[in-house]
């Protein structure tokens, strides 16, 4: 922080700059925060006032009826909705976090042939979008029997090019050769050497991946959209979009708005406090992409 | 650009690392040959059924005409063909374009402005900091679910935050949503709100490998905070700035969850996006091979446009 305070006093700064500076984080930090208040406020709400009253204050208290209503509608579907996304995500990280910790290891600890090629290979289809592998995979899916049920969204999950790329570099950086030399002169087999030796090592990054896979499929929508028929099967987010499309077609006796307000910010609840929890893992993992250039 | 780095750090590597740790590997004795295949396996296993079987059936789905239940017929490059005739194809792939020059011109020099005023700006206390740091995170971590259900709401004609607002201060209120000239406007909007913490962050990261000392002496040798930054500063984040144009475009072509959930491609087709389209193709209309091309050429302009601005960089930086 230090440098920081000293370029305050250099000779080129003005008052118009500061100025300047200031508004500009203050647009900032109320145009990122805003909406997510906004939520909040809107999700104590009941029906009347959420259309009637000042958005941004609040009005009737009614987030426990709110969050007893959400839980109760449709005979209890949001608790199958809660639970298959916690189950989703939960099977996806750990898989996705393991899968890519080994391989990223390979890939950083092992010379073998084709290593530097099939490393690109994988870096490369970063660039093929979801939507355009999701008919192949449909297919594929259907093929196997697999649609309409758990594996059809945890299977796809498991990959992450990025994991790979990102616990390749980690494990270059944190894991010494002689740590792994030492324990092979000791007579230990290489996988019995990662179980015991590098893995402990890399457990920094292997939370960090295991965070942001458990964030990418806890959040995923176009995914479960297409492989999922079974409202009882969906996650949160497919869930909430189908109780919105309800209440914006205006059917159905009670109103739903509230509902799906309240249903929507208990679904960010466990990825804010997650986040909150393993900041040091959130900022690793996203700033790890751009630093290594 | 990945590839780039990825053997630039592997030629440094190995000379830093030389004959003593190969020997020693010698020496460890042959089964460690076996290993790495051992640890790549399940990597592989799934990405071969759920990446690179879908890439390559895609690729070949696209040379076909494949629609509903009828027998699949090779056709050549027919889909493509039909795909610069295909004028909401083209409609699509203008609006898609629109959003991500935004992403690029508009949004990642706005990252930049805030990278740059939060690290100027001295934050007093520590939870002040913390409470910046969630700023920046709390749209990146927020589903697109969420967004689109709180913009919508945000956005909404008649009780909407931003329509309370312009009400308040006597400006007439706006179909943010349902109208040709605003819609791509709001998804702008949105995108901005999405993804500009995240870019910042990779700003911030960016500003923290220039070494102090370089700003120091340019301020020592007279230069004014304008000429540090333009001489200084921004030389040296060229490669930050590369990564954050990079993906940002390559995000922008992959954009789909925005504009389905809040106008869901309208009014008349205002907020097409290619994604969408292909969607439509693919699961409305079960024209498979048409689908696929259109995924396709998603991925060719990405990669396309990828090594332009790989090569512009190279340009600049020689």
């Amino acid at each position: 922080m230090a440098p920081i305070t000293g370029r305050r006093g250099s000779p080129g700064e003005s008052q118009f700059t500061r100025v300047l500076t200031m508004v500009l984080l203050t647009v900032f930090l109320v145009y990122s925060l805003l909406p997510v208040f906004y939520l909040i406020v809107s999700s104590t709400k009941d029906n009347t006032d959420l259309f009637s009253s000042f958005g941004l204050w609040f009005a009737s208290f009614s987030l426990p009826e709110n969050l007893r209503d959400t839980f109760a509608h449709d005979g209890g579907v949001f608790w199958n909705w809660l639970w298959n996304t916690a189950y989703y995500s939960v099977c996806s990280a750990v898989g996705a976090a393991f899968i890519s910790t080994i391989a990223g290891y390979a890939f950083a600890k092992y010379r073998f042939p084709g290593r530097i090629p099939v490393f690109a290979v994988i870096l490369g289809s970063i660039m093929v979008p979801q939507t355009a592998l999701v008919i192949p995979t449909y297919l594929l899916l259907s093929k196997i029997g697999l649609i309409d049920t758990p594996l059809a969204v945890i299977l796809p999950s498991l990959v992450s090019p990025f994991g790979v790329y990102l616990m390749r570099v980690y494990a270059e950086q944190s894991v010494p050769d002689d740590l792994l030399n030492a324990a092979r002169v000791d007579g230990a087999g290489e996988l019995r050497i990662f179980w015991s030796v590098a893995l402990r090592v890399l457990m920094p990054g292997f939370v960090t991946v295991l965070l942001l896979s458990f964030v990418a499929t806890w959040n995923n929508y176009f995914l479960p959209l297409v492989v999922l028929s079974t409202p009882e099967l969906y996650p949160l987010s497919v869930g909430l979009v189908s109780w919105n499309s309800l209440a914006t077609a205006g059917g159905g006796a009670q109103p739903l708005f509230p509902l799906v307000i309240t249903g929507a910010l208990v679904s960010v609840i466990p990825i804010i406090v997650s986040f909150l929890f393993l900041q040091r893992y959130w900022q690793g993992g996203l700033t790890f992409g751009s630093l290594k250039d | 650009m990945q590839p780039r780095v990825d053997e630039a750090g592997q030629g440094g590597d190995r000379k830093t690392a030389p004959d003593g740790a190969t020997g020693k590997r010698r020496w460890g004795g042959r089964r460690s040959t076996a290993a790495p295949y051992l640890f790549l396996l399940p990597f592989f296993a799934i990405y071969s059924a759920f990446l690179l079987y879908p890439t390559f059936s895609a690729l070949w789905l696209s040379f076909q005409e494949a629609v509903a239940l009828d027998t699949p017929a090779f056709i050549g490059l027919d889909n493509y063909v039909r795909l610069v005739q295909d004028e909401r194809y083209l409609h699509a792939l203008r609006n898609t374009t629109v959003y991500a020059l935004a992403s690029v011109f508009i949004l990642s020099p706005l990252a930049l402005a805030v990278a740059l005023a939060v690290r100027s700006f001295l934050v007093p206390s520590a939870n002040l900091k913390s409470f910046y740091r969630i700023s920046l995170f709390l749209p990146f971590i927020t589903s697109f679910v969420v967004i689109a259900l709180m913009f919508g709401l945000i956005f909404n004609k008649d009780f909407g935050l931003l329509n309370s607002f312009f009400r308040s201060i006597g400006l007439p209120e706006l179909n943010w949503l349902r109208s040709e000239r605003l819609a791509m406007l709001s998804i702008v909007l949105v995108g901005i709100w999405t993804y500009l913490g995240v870019n910042s962050l990779y700003f911030l990261a960016g500003l923290q490998n220039i070494p102090h000392e370089l700003n120091e002496a340019a301020a020592i040798d007279g230069a004014n905070r304008r000429k540090t930054f333009l001489y200084v500063t921004l030389p040296l984040l060229r490669p930050t700035i590369l990564f954050v144009v990079v993906q940002a475009t390559i995000f922008s072509y992959q954009l789909f969850e925005i504009p389905f959930l809040l106008t869901n491609g309208g009014p008349s087709d205002a907020t097409l996006f290619l994604s969408q389209y292909l969607y439509e193709v693919g699961f409305s209309q079960f024209d498979r091979g048409y689908a696929a091309a259109i995924g396709y050429s998603m991925a060719l302009i990405s990669i396309v446009l990828t090594i332009a601005q790989l090569l512009l960089y190279r340009r600049y930086t020689r």
